[in-house]
Protein backbone atom coordinates (compact mmCIF):
# COMPACT_ATOMS: atom_id res chain seq x y z
CA UNK A 1 0.00 0.00 0.00
CA UNK A 2 1.75 3.00 -0.94
CA UNK A 3 0.53 6.51 0.69
CA UNK A 4 0.33 9.67 -1.33
CA UNK A 5 -0.87 12.28 1.25
CA UNK A 6 -3.44 14.93 -1.42
CA UNK A 7 -3.54 17.76 1.36
CA UNK A 8 -1.39 18.79 3.94
CA UNK A 9 -3.09 19.46 7.17
CA UNK A 10 -3.17 22.07 9.84
CA UNK A 11 -5.34 22.68 12.52
CA UNK A 12 -7.64 25.42 12.80
CA UNK A 13 -7.56 27.52 15.95
CA UNK A 14 -11.24 26.78 16.72
CA UNK A 15 -12.31 24.34 14.45
CA UNK A 16 -9.68 22.01 14.90
CA UNK A 17 -11.42 19.49 16.86
CA UNK A 18 -12.99 18.75 13.28
CA UNK A 19 -10.74 19.65 11.24
CA UNK A 20 -8.23 16.87 12.29
CA UNK A 21 -10.30 13.78 11.39
CA UNK A 22 -11.40 15.10 8.25
CA UNK A 23 -7.99 15.47 7.46
CA UNK A 24 -7.53 12.62 7.73
CA UNK A 25 -10.03 10.87 6.05
CA UNK A 26 -8.54 13.23 3.23
CA UNK A 27 -5.03 11.64 3.68
CA UNK A 28 -6.23 8.31 3.86
CA UNK A 29 -8.52 8.92 1.02
CA UNK A 30 -4.83 9.37 -1.00
CA UNK A 31 -3.75 5.91 -0.01
CA UNK A 32 -3.63 3.92 -2.99
CA UNK A 33 -2.83 -0.03 -3.87
CA UNK A 34 0.11 0.03 -5.78
CA UNK A 35 -0.22 -1.70 -9.11
CA UNK A 36 -0.18 -5.12 -9.11
CA UNK A 37 3.51 -6.97 -9.07
CA UNK A 38 3.90 -10.32 -10.29
CA UNK A 39 4.86 -11.98 -7.16
CA UNK A 40 7.89 -13.65 -8.56
CA UNK A 41 11.75 -13.35 -8.90
CA UNK A 42 13.13 -12.90 -12.02
CA UNK A 43 16.88 -14.04 -12.82
CA UNK A 44 18.87 -12.79 -15.39
CA UNK A 45 21.96 -12.26 -16.07
CA UNK A 46 24.54 -9.53 -15.48
CA UNK A 47 25.84 -8.83 -18.62
CA UNK A 48 24.16 -9.99 -21.34
CA UNK A 49 25.99 -12.87 -23.77
CA UNK A 50 27.66 -11.26 -26.90
CA UNK A 51 28.84 -14.61 -28.43
CA UNK A 52 30.09 -12.59 -31.87
CA UNK A 53 31.78 -9.94 -30.70
CA UNK A 54 34.57 -8.89 -32.90
CA UNK A 55 37.42 -6.87 -31.48
CA UNK A 56 36.33 -3.91 -32.64
CA UNK A 57 33.34 -5.01 -30.55
CA UNK A 58 35.54 -5.58 -27.61
CA UNK A 59 36.31 -1.52 -27.48
CA UNK A 60 33.09 -0.43 -27.99
CA UNK A 61 32.29 -3.17 -24.85
CA UNK A 62 35.16 -1.55 -23.00
CA UNK A 63 34.59 2.39 -23.16
CA UNK A 64 30.19 1.98 -23.53
CA UNK A 65 29.88 -1.15 -21.14
CA UNK A 66 27.41 -2.38 -23.67
CA UNK A 67 26.43 -5.78 -22.06
CA UNK A 68 25.95 -4.76 -18.99
CA UNK A 69 24.44 -1.51 -19.68
CA UNK A 70 21.94 -3.47 -21.60
CA UNK A 71 21.04 -5.99 -18.48
CA UNK A 72 20.92 -3.13 -16.29
CA UNK A 73 18.59 -1.10 -18.59
CA UNK A 74 16.04 -4.15 -18.92
CA UNK A 75 16.41 -4.88 -14.78
CA UNK A 76 15.89 -1.04 -14.51
CA UNK A 77 12.71 -1.00 -16.54
CA UNK A 78 11.18 -4.49 -15.56
CA UNK A 79 11.04 -3.91 -11.83
CA UNK A 80 7.75 -3.05 -11.44
CA UNK A 81 6.88 -6.00 -12.86
CA UNK A 82 8.86 -8.70 -10.19
CA UNK A 83 9.12 -8.57 -6.43
CA UNK A 84 12.82 -9.15 -7.12
CA UNK A 85 15.48 -9.17 -9.80
CA UNK A 86 18.42 -11.23 -9.07
CA UNK A 87 21.54 -11.56 -11.07
CA UNK A 88 23.74 -14.20 -12.29
CA UNK A 89 26.60 -14.63 -14.13
CA UNK A 90 25.19 -17.23 -16.12
CA UNK A 91 21.16 -17.86 -17.09
CA UNK A 92 19.99 -21.56 -18.61
CA UNK A 93 17.08 -23.60 -19.00
CA UNK A 94 18.44 -25.03 -16.05
CA UNK A 95 17.82 -21.54 -13.67
CA UNK A 96 15.42 -22.69 -11.50
CA UNK A 97 12.38 -20.00 -11.32
CA UNK A 98 11.96 -17.76 -14.03
CA UNK A 99 15.25 -17.13 -15.98
CA UNK A 100 15.68 -14.03 -18.58
CA UNK A 101 18.79 -14.97 -21.23
CA UNK A 102 19.40 -12.13 -23.70
CA UNK A 103 22.41 -12.77 -26.23
CA UNK A 104 23.05 -9.62 -28.77
CA UNK A 105 22.71 -10.92 -32.55
CA UNK A 106 23.53 -7.70 -34.34
CA UNK A 107 25.91 -4.40 -32.96
CA UNK A 108 26.83 -2.38 -35.77
CA UNK A 109 28.06 1.35 -36.39
CA UNK A 110 29.35 1.67 -33.11
CA UNK A 111 26.59 0.65 -31.05
CA UNK A 112 24.17 3.03 -33.87
CA UNK A 113 22.27 -0.42 -34.24
CA UNK A 114 21.44 -3.07 -31.98
CA UNK A 115 19.42 -6.45 -32.51
CA UNK A 116 18.78 -9.14 -29.70
CA UNK A 117 17.16 -12.02 -28.72
CA UNK A 118 16.09 -13.24 -25.46
CA UNK A 119 14.47 -16.42 -24.11
CA UNK A 120 12.59 -16.79 -20.73
CA UNK A 121 11.88 -20.18 -18.96
CA UNK A 122 9.76 -21.06 -15.91
CA UNK A 123 11.21 -23.86 -14.04
CA UNK A 124 13.03 -24.87 -17.33
CA UNK A 125 9.95 -24.62 -19.71
CA UNK A 126 10.09 -21.77 -22.47
CA UNK A 127 7.46 -19.47 -21.75
CA UNK A 128 8.11 -17.18 -24.40
CA UNK A 129 11.24 -16.00 -26.55
CA UNK A 130 11.71 -12.51 -28.78
CA UNK A 131 13.72 -10.62 -31.01
CA UNK A 132 14.47 -6.87 -30.72
CA UNK A 133 15.96 -4.28 -32.75
CA UNK A 134 16.98 -0.75 -32.75
CA UNK A 135 18.57 2.44 -34.14
CA UNK A 136 20.02 5.34 -33.14
CA UNK A 137 19.40 8.04 -36.29
CA UNK A 138 21.11 11.03 -34.87
CA UNK A 139 24.05 10.88 -32.49
CA UNK A 140 28.00 11.73 -32.79
CA UNK A 141 29.24 9.54 -30.07
CA UNK A 142 28.82 5.68 -30.20
CA UNK A 143 28.65 5.63 -26.67
CA UNK A 144 25.50 7.94 -26.83
CA UNK A 145 23.88 6.51 -29.32
CA UNK A 146 24.49 3.07 -27.70
CA UNK A 147 23.09 4.38 -24.02
CA UNK A 148 19.77 5.81 -26.14
CA UNK A 149 19.52 2.41 -28.09
CA UNK A 150 20.19 0.29 -24.97
CA UNK A 151 17.19 1.85 -22.72
CA UNK A 152 14.91 1.99 -26.15
CA UNK A 153 15.89 -1.92 -25.80
CA UNK A 154 15.36 -2.50 -22.27
CA UNK A 155 11.96 -0.68 -22.03
CA UNK A 156 10.78 -2.46 -24.68
CA UNK A 157 11.82 -5.89 -22.97
CA UNK A 158 10.76 -5.29 -19.89
CA UNK A 159 7.42 -4.26 -21.40
CA UNK A 160 7.00 -8.05 -22.80
CA UNK A 161 7.98 -9.44 -19.16
CA UNK A 162 5.11 -8.33 -18.06
CA UNK A 163 3.58 -10.24 -20.82
CA UNK A 164 5.58 -12.67 -22.37
CA UNK A 165 4.40 -14.70 -25.87
CA UNK A 166 7.13 -16.66 -27.86
CA UNK A 167 8.57 -15.39 -31.25
CA UNK A 168 7.49 -12.05 -30.11
CA UNK A 169 9.29 -8.72 -32.31
CA UNK A 170 9.68 -6.02 -30.55
CA UNK A 171 10.33 -2.39 -31.93
CA UNK A 172 10.84 -1.55 -36.18
CA UNK A 173 11.47 -5.86 -36.56
CA UNK A 174 7.17 -6.39 -36.30
CA UNK B 1 -6.30 28.71 28.54
CA UNK B 2 -6.82 29.72 24.76
CA UNK B 3 -2.73 31.37 25.49
CA UNK B 4 -1.75 28.38 26.59
CA UNK B 5 -2.86 25.81 23.66
CA UNK B 6 -1.23 28.64 21.74
CA UNK B 7 1.82 28.53 23.27
CA UNK B 8 1.90 24.71 23.28
CA UNK B 9 1.06 24.62 19.70
CA UNK B 10 3.95 26.99 18.74
CA UNK B 11 6.41 24.65 20.90
CA UNK B 12 4.92 21.68 19.36
CA UNK B 13 5.79 22.98 15.50
CA UNK B 14 9.03 24.19 16.74
CA UNK B 15 9.83 20.64 18.18
CA UNK B 16 8.81 18.95 15.00
CA UNK B 17 11.18 21.76 12.73
CA UNK B 18 14.10 21.10 15.16
CA UNK B 19 13.63 17.11 14.73
CA UNK B 20 12.80 17.75 11.11
CA UNK B 21 16.22 19.48 10.50
CA UNK B 22 17.84 16.89 12.55
CA UNK B 23 16.67 14.16 10.37
CA UNK B 24 17.77 16.25 7.15
CA UNK B 25 21.66 16.63 9.06
CA UNK B 26 21.64 12.89 9.48
CA UNK B 27 20.82 11.86 6.09
CA UNK B 28 23.50 14.10 4.80
CA UNK B 29 26.00 11.92 6.05
CA UNK B 30 26.95 14.32 8.76
CA UNK B 31 27.32 17.23 6.24
CA UNK B 32 30.65 16.61 5.00
CA UNK B 33 30.52 15.60 1.17
CA UNK B 34 33.60 15.10 -0.81
CA UNK B 35 33.91 16.05 -4.86
CA UNK B 36 36.47 15.65 -7.17
CA UNK B 37 37.65 18.81 -8.69
CA UNK B 38 37.33 17.29 -12.35
CA UNK B 39 35.01 15.07 -13.45
CA UNK B 40 36.91 12.77 -15.63
CA UNK B 41 35.90 11.24 -19.23
CA UNK B 42 35.75 7.77 -19.11
CA UNK B 43 38.61 6.18 -20.49
CA UNK B 44 38.07 4.60 -24.33
CA UNK B 45 34.82 6.97 -25.19
CA UNK B 46 34.43 9.15 -28.03
CA UNK B 47 34.51 12.79 -27.51
CA UNK B 48 35.72 14.89 -29.88
CA UNK B 49 39.16 17.40 -29.34
CA UNK B 50 37.37 20.59 -29.76
CA UNK B 51 35.05 19.70 -27.03
CA UNK B 52 38.09 18.12 -24.56
CA UNK B 53 40.46 20.82 -25.03
CA UNK B 54 37.80 23.52 -25.21
CA UNK B 55 34.43 23.14 -23.17
CA UNK B 56 35.62 21.99 -19.88
CA UNK B 57 33.41 20.03 -19.12
CA UNK B 58 35.11 17.96 -16.03
CA UNK B 59 35.67 21.37 -14.17
CA UNK B 60 32.15 22.29 -14.74
CA UNK B 61 30.40 19.46 -13.82
CA UNK B 62 32.29 19.37 -10.69
CA UNK B 63 31.81 23.15 -9.99
CA UNK B 64 27.78 23.27 -10.59
CA UNK B 65 27.69 19.89 -8.29
CA UNK B 66 29.33 21.86 -5.61
CA UNK B 67 27.35 24.33 -6.50
CA UNK B 68 23.63 22.51 -6.02
CA UNK B 69 24.99 20.21 -3.06
CA UNK B 70 26.24 22.89 -0.74
CA UNK B 71 22.15 23.58 0.29
CA UNK B 72 22.25 19.80 1.95
CA UNK B 73 26.10 19.10 2.84
CA UNK B 74 27.44 21.98 5.49
CA UNK B 75 31.25 21.28 3.81
CA UNK B 76 32.15 20.34 0.22
CA UNK B 77 35.63 19.05 -0.53
CA UNK B 78 37.04 19.78 -3.35
CA UNK B 79 39.67 16.81 -3.68
CA UNK B 80 42.28 16.13 -6.70
CA UNK B 81 41.59 12.77 -6.65
CA UNK B 82 39.15 11.92 -2.92
CA UNK B 83 39.53 8.13 -1.53
CA UNK B 84 36.36 6.47 -1.19
CA UNK B 85 36.50 5.92 2.94
CA UNK B 86 37.26 9.25 3.63
CA UNK B 87 35.30 11.58 6.40
CA UNK B 88 31.99 11.54 5.50
CA UNK B 89 30.62 11.26 2.05
CA UNK B 90 32.80 10.68 -1.43
CA UNK B 91 30.79 10.75 -4.67
CA UNK B 92 33.30 9.70 -7.88
CA UNK B 93 31.44 10.71 -10.86
CA UNK B 94 32.28 10.01 -14.67
CA UNK B 95 31.56 11.36 -17.63
CA UNK B 96 30.57 8.72 -19.97
CA UNK B 97 29.39 10.16 -23.42
CA UNK B 98 29.12 13.13 -24.97
CA UNK B 99 26.83 13.95 -27.83
CA UNK B 100 28.22 16.98 -29.27
CA UNK B 101 28.07 17.71 -33.48
CA UNK B 102 30.00 20.93 -33.99
CA UNK B 103 28.24 23.95 -34.82
CA UNK B 104 26.21 25.28 -31.89
CA UNK B 105 22.47 25.38 -31.84
CA UNK B 106 22.35 25.00 -35.42
CA UNK B 107 23.68 21.08 -35.34
CA UNK B 108 20.55 19.84 -33.18
CA UNK B 109 20.67 19.26 -29.32
CA UNK B 110 23.89 18.23 -27.28
CA UNK B 111 23.74 15.43 -24.66
CA UNK B 112 25.92 14.75 -21.76
CA UNK B 113 25.41 11.71 -19.53
CA UNK B 114 27.78 10.28 -16.42
CA UNK B 115 27.85 7.67 -14.07
CA UNK B 116 28.28 8.09 -10.31
CA UNK B 117 29.10 6.36 -7.40
CA UNK B 118 28.71 7.57 -3.50
CA UNK B 119 30.53 5.73 -1.22
CA UNK B 120 30.29 6.27 2.81
CA UNK B 121 33.45 4.62 4.88
CA UNK B 122 34.33 2.75 2.43
CA UNK B 123 31.06 1.38 1.19
CA UNK B 124 28.94 2.01 -1.73
CA UNK B 125 25.73 3.89 -0.21
CA UNK B 126 24.47 4.55 -4.06
CA UNK B 127 24.42 4.88 -7.55
CA UNK B 128 23.33 6.85 -10.20
CA UNK B 129 23.42 7.12 -14.20
CA UNK B 130 22.62 10.80 -15.26
CA UNK B 131 21.73 12.10 -19.04
CA UNK B 132 21.08 15.81 -19.78
CA UNK B 133 20.33 17.24 -23.75
CA UNK B 134 20.03 20.82 -24.59
CA UNK B 135 19.54 22.37 -27.87
CA UNK B 136 20.25 25.78 -26.26
CA UNK B 137 17.05 27.23 -25.06
CA UNK B 138 15.33 30.60 -25.63
CA UNK B 139 13.19 29.14 -28.86
CA UNK B 140 14.09 29.26 -32.72
CA UNK B 141 14.69 33.27 -32.68
CA UNK B 142 17.29 32.92 -29.81
CA UNK B 143 20.67 34.44 -30.51
CA UNK B 144 23.47 31.60 -31.87
CA UNK B 145 25.01 29.46 -29.18
CA UNK B 146 27.88 27.60 -29.18
CA UNK B 147 28.78 23.80 -28.64
CA UNK B 148 30.23 24.86 -25.37
CA UNK B 149 27.69 26.90 -24.19
CA UNK B 150 25.08 24.27 -24.76
CA UNK B 151 26.64 21.38 -23.44
CA UNK B 152 27.38 24.17 -19.97
CA UNK B 153 23.84 23.78 -19.87
CA UNK B 154 23.62 20.55 -19.54
CA UNK B 155 26.20 20.27 -16.79
CA UNK B 156 24.71 22.40 -15.12
CA UNK B 157 21.45 20.85 -15.05
CA UNK B 158 23.21 17.77 -14.16
CA UNK B 159 24.67 19.17 -11.05
CA UNK B 160 21.41 19.83 -9.76
CA UNK B 161 19.94 16.74 -10.42
CA UNK B 162 23.12 15.29 -8.89
CA UNK B 163 22.84 17.35 -5.73
CA UNK B 164 18.98 16.48 -5.68
CA UNK B 165 19.98 12.52 -5.64
CA UNK B 166 22.61 13.10 -3.13
CA UNK B 167 19.93 14.40 -0.62
CA UNK B 168 18.79 10.99 -0.68
CA UNK B 169 20.68 8.77 -2.30
CA UNK B 170 19.21 5.47 -3.73
CA UNK B 171 21.31 2.58 -5.56
CA UNK B 172 20.68 2.25 -9.59
CA UNK B 173 19.06 5.47 -9.98
CA UNK B 174 18.04 7.39 -12.90
CA UNK B 175 18.21 10.91 -13.08
CA UNK B 176 16.92 13.44 -15.60
CA UNK B 177 16.54 12.05 -18.96
CA UNK B 178 18.20 8.41 -18.32
CA UNK B 179 14.74 7.46 -16.49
Amino acid sequence: MACRPIISCTAGRGAGRWLMPACLVLVLAGCQQSPPREASTLVMQQRVAFPGMAPDHAAADEGCDVTRRLADDIQYYARPHFSRIAVADTVSAKTPGKALYVEVLDFSGGGRKIAVEGMLWDNGVEVGSFIAQDTAWRSTSGCMALTSVSRVLGKRIAHWLAAPTRNARLGPLR
Amino acid sequence: MKTSVRRGHRWSVRCLMALAAALTQAQAGGGVLNLQKAVPYKPGIEVSPAVRVECELPKKLAAYTQAAAEDDYGTVNMLESPVTNAPGRTLIMQIVGVDALAGGNFSGRKGVNIEGKLWEGGKIIGSFQATRYSSGGGGGFSRFKGTCKILARDVKTLGKDVAEWLASPSMNARLGEAR
